[in-house]
């Protein structure tokens, strides 16, 4: 079993997320907000640029695995290049 | 402060290239394998589980919208069915954290975390559905008896449109909407990319071609998993360090097993994803049944 969160937690009762994240201090946040309804604005926030985040870095990712393979496969990335690229996933 | 151990990103990583690896050799996504691992096999709570596999999903389908290059016209259906996966994602996401947290946490006198039990009798009979009809088609290929096309392509309910891209005429938008609305509301709610339902969807039910249902199902996967995302990390179910570990992972695993799977025809392909599916199924129904028996159900 993993140790980084029991079952018995509640879904806020848990933070801060990101602090378990390897590198989180090179991160511009540091936690989510730890309880209670996002209606204050510091936790508004907080929780605004964690979702900004969950949609960077996958994105980011999906963008550098797509130039890696570019650069692997020697294609060039001009328009008209309609070569198919291997959809492992989808 | 929660302790995270190096052992813990090892075994997220593994985790990402096994699953990444099945992905690549049976051409899925492994949102569906991901979340009864996740859960199940590590311990993840349900909640955390579901949320951190679709946000990993936006990841390898960005890759794939990059690398497609989709066209405008790849983009219509999409934007069409992108109402209904809206609310459904939504709805879903809701229902989850609706089950996960606060009062209804644990249903009644049973002791059961209603959202694993869910999450989980929802997972069962999809698994179950989608693992007989991928033997059956499969089966079907192989014989040279294909299975017919556009179940519900004639429910002509009005208003509809006509495009090239749909082999039986004219397609309802009421059709189509509906279809977002039930996948994005079982992505949302599960967890997965909504891809294992995309591609039979919109070829049996809805008639498209083959080659037109990839590029559409490409977009309208990135669109789930964008708005899957952003529900799932609102309510703070997305583990950033399982996200990453799963997006090594999984990109590792699966180059190798699309390597792995050249050679393989598509027939006995997706007849090897029914059985993976029926496993899966399996594994699922014995926790299932572990939940029940231990909260003294029977």
């Amino acid at each position: 079993m993993l140790t980084l969160l029991h079952a018995d937690d509640g879904p806020h009762g848990r933070m801060p997320l990101l602090t378990l994240f390897p590198g989180y201090f090179l991160l511009p946040l540091a936690d989510m907000p730890a309880t209670g309804p996002a209606t204050e604005p510091r936790a508004l926030w907080q929780r605004l640029l964690f979702v900004g985040l969950c949609l960077l870095l996958p994105v980011v990712w999906g963008a550098i695995v797509n130039r890696m393979f570019d650069l692997w496969q020697r294609r060039p990335t001009e328009a008209g290049d309609d070569r198919i690229f291997p959809e492992y996933q989808i | 402060m929660l302790d995270f151990a190096v052992t813990d990103l090892l075994l997220i990583l593994t985790v990402g290239s096994a699953v990444g690896f099945i992905s690549g050799v049976f051409g899925v996504g492994g949102g569906f394998l991901l979340v009864p691992v996740l859960h199940i096999g590590l311990g993840l709570p349900i909640q955390i589980a579901v949320g951190s596999a679709a946000c990993q999903v936006l990841g390898p389908a960005t890759t794939s919208c990059l690398a497609r290059r989709l066209t405008r016209e790849d983009l219509r259906i999409p934007l069409i069915v992108a109402g209904g996966i809206t609310i459904g994602v939504y709805a879903g996401a809701t229902l989850l954290h609706s089950l996960t947290s606060g009062q209804i946490a644990r249903s009644g006198s049973l002791g059961i975390h209603t959202g694993d039990l869910l999450v989980l009798s929802v997972y069962l009979p999809l698994l179950l559905t989608l693992g007989g009809f991928s033997l059956w088609e499969g089966q079907r290929a192989l014989i040279r008896r294909p299975v017919r096309t556009g179940w519900v392509a004639h429910w002509r309910i009005p208003p509809t449109v006509s495009l090239s891209a749909f082999t039986h005429g004219p397609i309802s938008i009421p059709v189509l909407s509906w279809f977002g609305l039930l996948v994005g509301f079982l992505a949302g709610l599960l967890g997965f990319s909504g891809g294992l339902l995309l591609l039979p969807g919109l070829i049996y039910l809805l008639g498209l071609s083959w080659s037109n249902a990839v590029a559409n199902s490409i977009a309208i996967v990135w669109l789930i998993a964008f708005q899957s995302t952003i529900a799932h990390a609102w309510h703070g179910h997305v583990q950033l360090s399982v996200v990453a570990g799963l997006l090594v992972g999984g990109t590792l695993g699966a180059k190798l097993g699309v390597n792995f799977s050249a050679g393989v025809s598509p027939a006995r392909g997706r007849r090897s994803f029914g059985w993976l599916a029926l496993g899966t199924a399996v594994v699922i129904a014995a926790k299932l049944v572990a939940l029940l028996h231990s909260a003294g159900a029977w």
